[in-house]
């Protein structure tokens, strides 16, 4: 079903006109952060205002993808895109660069990152490609970013990592899929890849615990998590099976479950078994998923799991949290910014359209 | 003057149908021909050579040579079939992970020697059943698996003949299954369709300048890699990839009197002139390949016919730019940013 960019769907199935893009900001009074390719085709960092305004930017040698702001600190970072080796560290009033991490020998990036509750250590999801193995990097943010350790994701492929509440506990998406610097971003494993959601100790890097989808879905790559308070996770997920099946792309993980979340069927059929990314409201209780490939972005509710809604936004990618419950801001490859809840969609920003290609993810901070 | 007019008037509805996304609802008579003429076609040619391989080789087996010359000239052309129609990457030959069991490569971690090995060393008595192989690791029942067979050094030839036997039935079984298949098949939508082809000849371009020649090719002279080549120990690696331009063409161009995707593309709106020019180049790639006389996985190191190499792997990458902007955006296909190649 194609479904019309202008319109927003509720889940009752009503209708309501989107603005036009560039009306007046509404109010957020945060900053966000976002990867982009620039109109020259370059690559940068960017740090944009509540207004979608650009503060900073800073040139990536380059894709970059996911980033993350440093609690209790000054700094904020993006991660090179897989295969990339680069981090930036970057002052978030400024964009002044301050450290440039590079993964170690015989290791990549997987595009994510998270910082501890206290913002001591940087946790980042990596390859040992010579091993076929995912590793986490633990590195002291609080000693100029040395390399400190690293311990097993717990799966092949690691690629969003995130802090449970309590700040004890890493939760890793473990994609499943074998790639190798070698072979490009060929995938190597399809026929027998095994995704899982690990929960490994941050102190240590012990597995505590891995949960995957039953078998028969053991092609819907776990790739990016939403966290809520209550411990909830939300799961976005990316079929690697056949272009025909039509399979449940977001779970929820809850009380040591993984729980599948079923759109109605037009939805999932226009989500083209792929989510881009996913962002939990401020409030925890509503959960983005969004669908580029499906110019689709979809509303769910993080305590039962219960569809919500969706919004047809063009290429639409990167998503966060803005500063209302239930509001979210979303980046497109198309350069538009906006803000929807699941009852409303506004445009934050609309000059950066046809210039500027939001990348994959958007941090808020 | 009014005549004119009044038949201008006449046509000014039907040009209006004429939508991108109308010729690609109209497109339902291409689709049909492309699997009518050249996907169900392509299969059923497969299905007839691992018929007259898994005989083959039942033939050479009695007297326990699993690699003799019967069995060898059997495995190119089943392996051939296959090439030629690898590029198709949706419908039966996706169901059951039949893709990856016809060939899993490139096998970087090397399961496919660990588990062929240990499946040999057991001996004759122990070698699965065709059936029971075809639900094992799908590092060992495809091709590179049987190549290692018929063109490996084998100690215990009676457990290789019965390995060989297994895998060579499982490959008539998994070929035929796939042709049974596509005759119940039901398409989804029509645009969808058409977009999916394009990317499977698009990605079947980036498989074979990727994989199949930069990657045994390397940077240098120096750091070529001959064993990462396809299909190297039995020499075939350009043999195949002639008979994946030879597919190509035919899914392109169309083939057994029956339309290809180009006629979708120009449907579509592209230049015709442009498809014409993809065709091309797809039908060149099996007339370059042709000339070369030193196997490619000699080649990559041998100061002459690397350069030859690496204008094919040029070649390929020339093609895919082409697939990418003649046939995507008459397609229909998303250029999103974000959408483009996910992550």
């Amino acid at each position: 079903m194609a479904i019309d960019r202008r319109q927003f769907l509720v889940g009752s199935g009503a209708v309501i006109a989107a603005p036009a893009p560039g009306t007046a900001a509404i109010l957020h009074s945060s900053v966000y952060l976002s990867g982009a390719r620039t109109g020259t085709g370059r690559h940068a960092a960017i740090l944009l205002d509540a207004d979608g305004e650009i503060q900073w930017r800073v040139e990536l040698p380059d894709r970059g993808h996911g980033s993350a702001f440093r609690p209790g600190s000054a700094d904020a970072v993006i991660f090179a895109r897989r295969p990339g080796t680069f981090a930036f560290v970057m002052e978030r009033s400024s964009g002044v660069v301050n450290s440039v991490i590079a993964a170690p020998a015989n290791r990549h990036f997987y595009g994510h990152g998270t910082y501890s509750a206290d913002g001591r250590l940087l946790f980042t999801t990596e390859n040992d490609f010579a091993e076929g193995r995912g590793v986490v990097g633990v590195w002291d943010a609080a000693d100029g970013y040395a390399r400190k350790a690293e311990f097993d994701s717990g799966g092949i492929g690691p690629h969003d990592i995130a802090v449970m509440p309590g700040g004890r506990v890493l939760a890793v998406a473990n994609g499943g899929i074998l790639t190798s610097p070698e072979t490009g971003r060929h995938k190597l494993n399809i026929a027998d890849m095994k995704p899982s959601l690990a929960f490994v100790d941050a102190a240590d890097g012990t597995l505590i615990s891995s949960h995957a989808l039953p078998a028969d879905l053991h092609k819907l790559s776990i790739r990016h998590m939403a966290v809520v308070q209550s411990s909830a996770i939300v799961v976005a997920m990316q079929y690697e099976g056949a272009f025909e099946d039509r399979v449940p792309l977001v779970c929820r993980y809850q009380a040591g479950r993984l729980h599948l979340m079923a759109a109605p069927a037009p939805v999932t059929e226009a989500m083209k078994n792929y989510c881009g990314s996913v962002a939990a409201d401020s409030a925890g209780q509503i959960a983005c998923v969004t669908a580029p490939r499906g110019n689709i972005s979809t509303f769910w509710s993080t305590t039962d799991g219960r569809f919500l809604g969706s919004a047809g936004i063009e290429d639409g990618c990167g998503v966060c949290a803005a500063k209302g419950g239930g509001d979210f801001v979303i980046s497109s490859g198309t350069g538009r910014l906006v803000s929807a809840n699941p009852s409303a969609i506004t445009g934050i920003s609309a000059s950066h359209v046809g210039v500027m290609a939001w990348d994959n993810h958007v941090s808020g901070g | 003057m009014k005549g004119r007019f009044g038949k201008w008037m006449m046509w000014l509805p039907v040009c209006m149908t004429l939508s991108a996304a109308d010729a690609a609802a109209d497109s339902r008579p291409v689709l049909d021909g492309i699997i009518s003429g050249h996907i169900v076609p392509r299969y059923q040619a497969l299905e007839a050579a691992a018929d007259d391989l898994s005989k083959a080789i039942q033939a050479d087996c009695r007297d326990d040579a699993p690699g003799d010359a019967g069995s060898r000239a059997a495995f190119s052309s089943a392996l051939l079939a296959w090439q030629s129609i690898q590029h198709i990457r949706f419908g039966p030959v996706m169901v059951d992970n039949r893709h990856y069991r016809f060939e899993f490569w490139p096998d970087k971690h090397g399961q496919g020697a660990r588990q062929l090995r240990k499946l040999l060393a057991a001996g004759r008595d122990k070698i699965p059943s065709a059936d029971r192989i075809g639900k094992s690791s799908v590092a060992i029942q495809g091709f590179p698996a049987l190549e290692r067979v018929i063109h490996g050094k084998i100690s215990d030839a009676a457990a290789a003949c019965a390995l060989a036997e297994s895998i060579a039935g499982n490959l008539k079984a998994m070929s035929s299954d796939v042709v049974e298949e596509w005759s119940s098949w039901q398409p989804g939508s029509v645009p969808d369709m058409g977009k999916l082809l394009a990317r499977n000849l698009a990605d079947q371009l980036d498989v074979m300048a990727g994989l199949k020649l930069a990657r045994p090719l390397g940077e240098t002279l120096e750091t070529a890699r001959p064993r990462r080549a396809e299909h190297w120990r039995s020499a075939l690696s350009y043999a195949a990839l002639a008979a994946n331009f030879d597919g190509l063409h035919g899914f392109f161009a169309g083939e057994n009197s029956q339309p290809g995707l180009r006629a979708w593309t120009v449907a579509g709106g592209a230049p015709a002139h442009q498809a014409d020019q993809l065709a091309e180049h797809l039908k060149f790639g099996s007339t370059f390949v042709g000339w070369q006389k030193v196997p490619l996985h000699d080649a990559v190191s041998d100061r002459g016919a690397r350069d030859k190499a690496a204008f094919l792997a040029s070649h390929v990458r020339h093609t895919e730019d082409l697939v990418k902007s003649v046939v995507y955006p008459a397609l229909g296909v998303a250029a999103g940013f974000n959408s483009q190649d996910g992550d």
